[in-house]
């Protein structure tokens, strides 16, 4: 689904990544992690071309993306991103926020649209509160109407940058069992976040990534129990207690 | 992308109407005569509220001449003197009748802007008081000493203006107002003592009832003048003298004196 | 409850303005001051009203749309728009109002004469003076635009782009109607300026309130020297009206366009 070759990004002389090689398989869950500053969100936003890379391609099911007459536009409506900070449109109440991607790029009509919306918003367990506007929801009530309006798109893949560290404790449960059952569901998707237990029970894959290269990479189990690079040895007894 | 395009047109159009416009050559002949100027300074021109009409001695004279012009006379009014000397000089009126001071150093500043045609009246200045100010002058004459340790308003642009700057005491102070309604407004306010203003506005100015009294004339035989932009592009100045020449003679120009001045 | 205390508020200021208007009446009668001639001149006064009124209503709406445009501009990725907007703002902001009214209006009355042959190049000219005026303000405006649309969170215009918005659908439908909502306070600011400033338009012999109460002041000077202060006095409570209007009217706009939720909270 995504494959990834050399992806080379710097800001001004910070060199954040130097020579990304990544692939994610259809359907498949990878879980990113590593230090802060490593360049984890700068290689999502890379996926969806909200920053431009310097060198390197990115293939979405094999079309390169990285191609300058490729469309932003067009990547990102089969690419969905999920914020850390919701991102939610204050002006517009949860249906509005949903719809607006449907109505304006996908050309829908309005009532199919209003309908698309409270389906997905019935997905994330929110169909109670569709009038309502971000100001009035909860963290965990605003990222999961991010999360519905990220799927409404019907994208191919979700990208998540840290969902569930801006969130007040209780609200993590509702926000995980969410991309939970999306996982579930079958979707494709590249998640960045410090929930290692999400990472260990629901990623297929996790992916170390330090100073702006993949440092080590396989499935849950090794990288948490058994991992065998220094870094990665030193990355996990910093962060599991 | 917008601003570019808008740059462009607006380039386009001034270009465009730089060629297009016309210029140069002879004009077409006017039908109005465009009169500027600077109201209130009565009995030369006031603002008359029951009929919203400009009056006075100035208008009656400017009238004449647009007679024996030929043309519709129209009176702009200018809220402040500068500005209406200033239009002037840069021909955007016809001409201006307002009590313009045509001899002596301000005359000779203002000739190097516009012209003037022959006096046609002969002007003091005057003290303007509060009526229970303590200002006297000896036989209603005013010098510069009378106005010692006096806060003494004058108009913008005007020969009061000059001669105080020219011939004050130290102790006076000097306050510029940009209208005549200004100036007696503070006068009346007490925030200054004294207006300094050509004496026939300052007599009609202290009417009675109004709290105000001249205390006295300043002699400075001032001439006024009809001005008109320098060179006399319209060709109107023979005109003007001899309407000038004529109500002299025939005693019109008495009649208005009667009328004006009572 | 919230129809009864919306009713109640008004019912208190119809009270207050009977009591204030009889109080006005009685003092009259009482020879504190001229009844008659203080009710006389206020119908000319209403006219003068009308004059700024109508210049306001020019003016706000040039500089509105200027400040909007301009405003904009200064945001935008073109580095040329960015440069003539910010010229537009340096110049307009910079330059002393009076001295714009009167050098543009008295400049085009003289290239009317002399390039058009206007012969009475009056009512041009006045326009031009308050176009000034309204650039002014627009200038002004901008930068309240400019601050909203920058006030705008980042992540928003993010997250718009993400689900695959182009720059311009962004501008519309995320950038510009927060950017509205946060300018209007501002805004009602700004117009409550210019209404002031429409007083700067009597150099340039516009009609308007200001400069008529000066005229009738003076005039009252020839009945009786107390009476100066009425007309300035009546004319303060017109101009006091006319902004109480104007600035009503934006938070009306404020109110309509509010989200739930966001209100800020009493302190």
């Amino acid at each position: 689904m995504i494959r990834i070759r050399g992806l080379h990004k710097s800001f001004g002389e910070l060199h954040v990544l130097r020579g990304i090689d990544l692939d994610v398989s259809q359907g498949e869950v990878s879980c990113i992690v590593g230090p802060s500053g490593s360049g984890k969100s700068t290689l999502l936003r890379c996926i969806n071309l909200l920053i431009e890379p310097d060198r390197g391609d990115i293939f979405l099911e094999e079309v390169r993306i990285t191609d300058p007459q490729i469309r932003p536009e067009w990547v990102r409506q089969q690419v969905g991103m999920v914020f850390q900070s919701f991102n939610l449109l204050t002006h517009l109440t949860a249906l509005r926020n949903v719809t607006l991607g449907l109505t304006k790029v996908k050309g829908m009509e309005a009532a199919a649209a209003r309908d698309k919306a409270i389906f997905e918003l019935e997905r994330v367990g929110l169909a109670h509160k569709v009038d309502a506007y971000p100001a009035q929801l909860s963290g965990g009530q605003q990222q999961r109407v991010a999360i519905a309006r990220a799927l409404a798109m019907d994208p191919k893949v979700m990208l998540f940058d840290e969902p569930t560290s801006a969130l007040d404790p209780e609200y993590i449960r509702e926000v995980l069992d969410v991309m939970t059952t999306l996982a579930n569901e079958g979707m494709t998707m590249i998640v960045v976040s410090h929930e290692m237990g999400f990472a260990r029970n629901v990623a297929d894959d996790v992916v170390l990534i330090d100073e702006g290269v993949v440092v080590e990479r396989g499935p849950p189990e090794d990288i948490f129990d058994r991992p065998t690079h220094e870094r990665t040895r030193a990355f996990m007894s910093k962060i599991l207690r | 992308m917008v601003f570019l395009v808008a740059i462009i047109m607006l380039a386009a159009g001034f270009g465009a109407a730089y060629y297009i416009l016309p210029r140069g050559g002879t004009p077409p002949a006017k039908t109005n005569l465009l009169v500027g100027t600077n109201m209130p300074f009565p009995p030369f021109e006031d603002f008359n509220r029951s009929n919203g009409e400009i009056e006075g001695f100035d208008i009656d004279i400017a009238a004449l001449v647009a007679t024996e012009l030929g043309r519709t006379l129209v009176v702009r009014q200018f809220s402040s003197f500068t500005t209406l000397l200033a239009t002037v000089g840069t021909g955007g009126v016809d001409m201006s009748v307002s009590a313009i001071t045509m001899s002596g150093s301000a005359g000779s500043q203002r000739n190097a802007t516009m012209d003037f045609s022959d006096p046609y009246y002969n002007a003091n200045q005057g003290v303007l008081v509060q009526t229970g100010s303590s200002l006297t002058c000896a036989a209603s004459t005013c010098t510069n000493a009378s106005l010692a340790s006096l806060n003494v308003g004058v108009q913008q642009g005007t020969t009061s203006e000059s001669w105080l700057n020219d011939n004050k005491v130290a102790s006076t102070t000097v306050t510029v107002f940009q209208t005549v309604d200004l100036e007696v407004a503070a006068l009346t306010a007490g925030s200054i003592d004294a207006v300094l203003i050509d004496l026939d506005p300052a007599e009609s100015l202290a009417s009675p009832g109004s709290g105000l009294r001249v205390a006295g004339a300043i002699i400075t035989n001032e001439l006024y003048g009809i001005a008109v932009p320098n060179g006399d592009p319209d060709n109107i100045l023979s005109a003007i003298n001899t309407v000038l020449a004529r109500i002299r003679a025939s005693g019109a120009y008495d009649t208005l004196i009667l009328k004006w001045f009572g | 409850m919230r129809l009864w205390s919306h009713a109640s508020r008004w019912a208190f200021a119809v009270m207050i303005a009977c009591a204030a208007i009889t109080v006005a009446t009685a003092l009259g009668q009482a020879g504190v001051y001229d009844g008659r001639y203080a009710w006389g001149i206020a119908a000319e006064l209403a006219e003068g009203f009308i004059g700024t009124a109508a210049l306001v209503s020019a003016v706000i709406p040039v500089g509105f749309a200027f400040g909007f445009l301009v405003g904009w501009g200064r945001t935008t990725r073109s580095w040329f728009a960015r440069s003539v907007a910010t010229g537009y703002v340096e110049f307009f902001r910079g330059m002393p109002p009076l001295v714009l009214i009167v050098f543009s209006s008295l400049s085009a009355a003289v290239l009317l004469r002399r390039y058009l042959y206007v012969e009475d190049p009056f009512l041009a000219s006045l326009l031009v003076g308050v176009l000034a005026l309204g650039f002014h303000s627009g200038g002004y405006q901008a930068e309240i635009i400019r601050a909203g649309i920058q006030s705008v969170p980042r992540g928003q215009i993010e997250a718009a782009y993400a689900m695959g918005l182009t720059p311009r659908q962004t501008l519309l439908s995320v950038v510009m109607p927060q950017a509205f909502r946060v300018s209007l306070p501002a805004l009602g600011n700004e117009f409550s300026s210019a209404i002031k400033d429409t007083a700067l338009l009597s150099a340039i012999s516009a009609f308007e309130l200001s400069q008529l109460a000066g005229f009738l002041a003076r005039d009252a000077l020839t009945i009786n020297v107390r009476m100066v202060v009425i007309p300035w006095i009546e004319a303060a409570i017109l101009y006091f009206a006319l902004t109480f209007l104007v600035v009503r009217g934006v938070k009306a706009v404020e109110n309509r366009v509010k989200v739930p939720g966001l209100e800020a909270p009493s302190l």
